[in-house]
């Protein structure tokens, strides 16, 4: 009898088996543990480190006016005690300019590329291992890093420039309103941090300045952050603490911000504040545009939760060179 | 004569690497003038359709000439020297497909069926005699970039994703797929650019020489042959595609490439009956008036056919767009993108602003810089924004949608459209209110407006309004300068005219 | 030989099409466009923040430019057309001094050359007019001051008759001549 569905197996053949079945089950097991994830929150997700330094017998900031912004760039961080105070030898550093808008510096719309610049060789000099100048525009970041001159500028003085796709953006864990947004991993990888935003008019917030500008570090949905904009932008700046506020006012925008357009809507300040109290340079960039610093909404919510006070006093005026 | 062939692969190597360089700094924003549009400007099949479509042949499209002068001279070399897209095939075919000498004996033979090529020649430019421009469908220039755009670009690292895109990117790879059983395929058989030379190839004063006296009959040169135009019998000179691959091949060396060889030519018509050409004729002639007719295209403004700026009104676009993707490609936000559905059956693969995709960005021109027929006017930066005092140039207008909108409908404070808007001063405007929330607790708001009359359509407050999915403020394209029929506003007074 | 001469020439259409590419790659295409008319000189036909000059507030700005300008000036638009006018910038100011409130309109205007502008402020000098100490070069009456720097012209006239100007007109042009510092 020669019934196949009947033939006794030999031992060979039934250890065979045996082991072809535990191998299979082995290799799905082992696959299953390897891809498994325990963890609830997302393995990227990272702290926001603290980038301020321990420097709280210096001024909280200084002004500093003249016609050449990166010589008043030199003279107010000399008031603060030399950039060595902020950047040692090996440090990455990266600066945060507004490089918001496709738009030219006469427009006001950008911060000031001489200003960047000045910084980078300041941070270079002071033995910072690289420089990174890096924003999230609202246009298209090519073009707006070309045409505001800080993509050259910046690139001129050393520094690396990341534009557009070559921001890499990870999750943070931060509270908040900005929960679940991304930020640009450059930021989180540096030892020292430099804000550098310039004075605009702004509709809802009123002004765009410092705690205003890490909106440019944040990834897509945080147009969401306008519906409560005040609490956001105080929230971000509590989650944000920089090395250095640098407040360009070489020109200003007064209307139609933050991307402004005519030269009408430009003012020349001839100036700039750099301190480590941000929410004392937001209020005299705020003074700038004609407003009581503690009538907006986000200066005043941010001395409340003690991240800095709002008066333009504090301020050392250097006076004009 | 090898260093025939040499020449040949460097030609073919350094042409191919210069349209994929070319696209590739065309779609990764390069702020250089480079000639992104080149090859398209020496594209004599775009030309002559677009003669016979438009009546007119654009601006740099007249180096199509030169590229027919050329053939006349030396026969289709454009093909099998320069062509991008032969390149891709040849190397597919040698990549994908080792043959025996036997096989390839067959495969290289010609058949009759390779002269359909000429009636889809005679086809569309029937076609576009009847003014349906379709001829970029299957140029291979077209056929390329728009592959390219559609497979490799949204791939890479960073790249944006194209809905659509697997057709383009079907047609692509179908043509690299099928050198896999004959080579060059879609040259032979199919490629009405290929056609277009072989035609006037007939007449090259430079052609393929076999010296009856010397040859063995062995069959070597077909072996070797690209075009399938079979050196050994009546060499088919209009087939020919100048590889140069049977004199090389030649063991006698009795196959040479000269300047008019003393034999008289071999007979040489496209081996196709009148009957096939004149069905072709009659067929374009037919499908013509019907496409325009029901097509769905031109025949009204539709609301989300929102061309890139400085195109033309809506039937002459249509005459000139040969759908060659360069636009698209280069637009910097990913705004521009294939048409599928809203420009009806003729305008299928022409450019449309797709506002949740990408924006007009406001100063940027780069659409027109590098579209090669101007379908898409040339503006400068002046020019479109209206400061040199004239109106702007206009795609649309916004409407917002106040169910949907946050301070309208949710009584939530959001400003994004106003802060996004380019124009100075803003054509959106706020209105500031006080309203009580359903629990009776006053919150303030700022409410949007669009005044229309400053309004450009650019489309970045759609793009960045947080209101997922369809978004509160929406564009469409009435407004667009372009058309002034389609417009609700009495036209915008110029200086000097001004209304009292 | 003959060898030599075809390879160079099948050669030559390569060179000259890197010459050319070469060519086209170090030019940039057309940049943003800049707003015709002004220049970006400081201070521009703009006007001070009603903080900085210690005003108690400020109409909206109101812009007019070679086309609009009669909106403005009605009638006498046609000698600031002569002069070169391009631009101006235009606010009402509301002071509280002493328990009055004096209102003053502010024009800064922009010419296209300083001749002109320096021709317009001298047409437009009440006479009897007196240079105001601290700012060189203006001259004011109780009612009117007008003063020339360079390309622009500033213009202040108070609505309130009789009232003292003086202090009001000094702070006003000092905040729109040199920016405003807190």
């Amino acid at each position: 009898m020669n019934d196949p569905y009947r033939h006794p197996i030999d031992r060979r053949e039934a250890l065979l088996r045996i082991s072809a079945a535990l191998a299979a089950g082995g290799a799905v097991t082992a696959g299953g543990i390897f891809f498994h994830d325990r963890r609830i929150v997302s393995p990227s997700a990272r702290p926001v480190p603290d980038w301020r330094t321990d420097e709280a017998h210096l001024p909280p900031g200084v002004i500093a006016r003249g016609s050449d912004p990166a010589a008043n760039v030199r003279r107010a961080l000399d008031a603060l005690g030399g950039v060595d105070r902020f950047v040692a030898r090996g440090h990455t550093v990266l600066i945060k300019p507004n490089v918001g808008w496709d738009r030219l510096p006469e427009q006001a719309a950008d911060t000031n590329p001489q200003v960047v610049a000045e910084l980078v060789r300041l941070s270079l000099a002071a033995g910072a291992r690289r420089v990174i100048v890096a924003d999230i525009s609202c246009n298209d970041p090519a073009r707006s890093f070309e045409h505001s001159g800080i993509g050259p500028a910046a690139r001129a003085a050393g520094a690396i420039v990341l534009v557009g796709p070559k921001i890499r953006l990870v999750r943070t864990r931060t509270g908040g309103p900005a929960a679940g947004l991304e930020v640009m991993e450059a930021l989180l990888d540096a030892d020292r941090v430099i804000n550098v935003p310039v004075v605009k008019q702004h509709s809802l917030s009123l002004a765009t300045l410092g705690m205003k500008n890490w909106f440019g570090v944040l990834g897509r949905g945080r147009a969401r952050l306008h519906q409560n904009i005040n609490h956001s932008i105080a929230e971000l700046a509590a989650t944000f603490r920089p090395t250095l506020t640098v407040i360009d006012a070489t020109r200003i925008l007064t209307a139609n911000g933050p991307q402004g357009g005519s030269l009408a809507d430009v003012r020349e300040v001839h100036a700039l504040a750099a301190g480590i109290d941000p929410v004392a340079c937001d209020a005299w960039g705020a003074t700038l545009l004609g407003l009581e610093p503690r009538r907006v909404g986000y200066i005043a919510a941010a001395e409340g939760r003690g991240l800095g006070r709002a008066d333009p006093r504090l301020l050392e005026d250097l006076g004009t060179a | 004569m090898s260093w025939g062939r040499r020449l040949r692969i460097l030609y073919q190597a350094i042409f191919l690497l210069l349209f994929l360089w070319l696209l590739d700094r065309l779609a990764h924003g390069d702020l250089h003038d480079l000639p992104y549009a080149a090859f398209h400007h020496a594209d004599p099949l775009s030309m002559i359709a677009l003669s016979f479509a438009a009546g007119v042949i654009p601006g740099a499209m007249i180096w199509g000439l030169v590229l027919i002068g050329l053939t006349l001279i030396f026969g289709r070399f454009f093909c099998g020297w320069i062509c991008p897209l032969g390149t891709l095939q040849q190397l597919s075919s040698w990549m994908l497909s080792p043959r025996s000498r036997r096989e390839s004996l067959t495969v290289n033979r010609y058949r009759r069926w390779y002269a359909t090529k000429y009636g889809i020649l005679v086809f569309l430019l029937v076609l576009a005699l009847a003014g349906s421009l379709q001829a970029g469908l299957l140029d291979p220039l077209s056929v390329l970039a728009r592959g390219i755009g559609a497979a490799v670009w949204p791939v890479l690292p960073g790249g944006r994703s194209l809905p659509g895109g697997w057709l383009a990117a079907g047609l692509l790879f179908g043509i690299l797929l099928a050198s896999r059983w004959i080579p060059r395929l879609f040259c032979r058989a199919f490629c009405p650019l290929g056609a277009l030379l072989g035609f006037f190839a007939r007449f090259s004063l430079f052609r393929i020489h076999r010296e009856a006296a010397a040859c063995t009959d062995c069959q070597l040169c077909t072996v070797a042959c690209q075009g399938a135009d079979e050196p050994l019998g009546e060499h088919r000179v209009g087939e020919c595609v100048v590889c140069l691959n049977c004199t090389v091949s030649c063991p006698e060396h009795a196959i040479t490439y000269g300047l008019l060889p003393p034999a008289p030519p071999a007979p040489d018509r496209p081996d196709l009956s009148r009957r096939w050409l004149l069905g072709s004729a009659i067929a374009a002639l037919v499908v013509g008036p019907v496409v325009e007719a029901t097509g769905g295209g031109r025949s009204a403004a539709r609301p989300d056919l929102i061309r890139p700026p400085g195109a033309l009104p809506e039937p002459e676009f249509l005459e000139r767009c040969v759908k060659c993707s360069l636009c698209q490609q280069a637009c910097p936000t990913g705004a521009i993108q294939p048409a599928i559905f809203q420009a009806g059956v003729e305008g299928f693969w022409t450019p449309v602003i797709v506002p949740r995709r990408g924006w007009c960005e406001y100063t940027c021109t780069r659409c027109g810089e590098v579209c090669p027929t101007q379908a898409i006017t040339r503006l400068t930066p002046a020019r479109k924004t209206g400061t040199d005092g004239q109106p702007p140039v206009s795609i649309g207008t916004a409407f917002i949608d106040r169910g949907r909108c946050l301070p309208w409908g949710m009584d939530t404070p959001c400003i994004v459209c106003e802060e996004m808007c380019p124009t100075d001063p803003k054509a959106i405007w706020l209105e500031p209110v006080t309203v009580r929330r359903s629990n009776a607790t006053p919150v303030r708001l700022q409410r949007p407006h669009v005044d229309p009359s400053r309004c450009i359509g650019c489309a970045i407050c759609e793009n960045r309004c947080p209101v997922g999915s369809a978004a509160a403020i929406r564009i469409s394209s009435t407004g667009e300068t372009r058309d002034p029929l389609n417009n609700m506003l009495l036209p915008r007074p110029t200086q000097g005219e001004r209304p009292q | 030989m003959r060898r030599v001469i075809i390879i160079v020439l099948v050669l030559l259409p390569l060179a000259v099409l890197a010459v050319w590419i070469g060519v086209r790659a170090h030019r940039l295409r057309p940049k943003s466009a800049i707003p015709a008319g002004t220049s970006a000189t400081a201070p521009g036909p703009q006007l001070p923040s009603p903080s900085s000059c210690g005003a108690a507030g400020r109409s909206q700005l109101e812009h007019y430019d070679r086309s609009t300008v009669y909106d403005w000036l009605d009638g006498g638009a046609a000698p600031y057309l002569d002069h070169g006018f391009t631009t101006s910038t235009v606010a009402t100011y509301r002071f509280e001094t002493g328990g009055r409130t004096l209102t003053i309109e502010a024009a800064a205007v922009r010419f296209a050359s300083p001749r002109g502008a320096a021709a317009q402020a001298a047409a437009e000098t009440p006479p009897g007019a007196a240079p105001v100490p601290g700012l060189p070069g203006a001259h004011s009456t109780r009612d009117v001051l007008v003063w020339c720097r360079g390309r622009d012209m500033l213009r202040l006239v108070s609505f309130t008759p009789g009232a003292e100007t003086s202090g009001p007109f000094a702070a006003l042009a000092r905040a729109w001549l040199g920016g405003t510092a807190p």
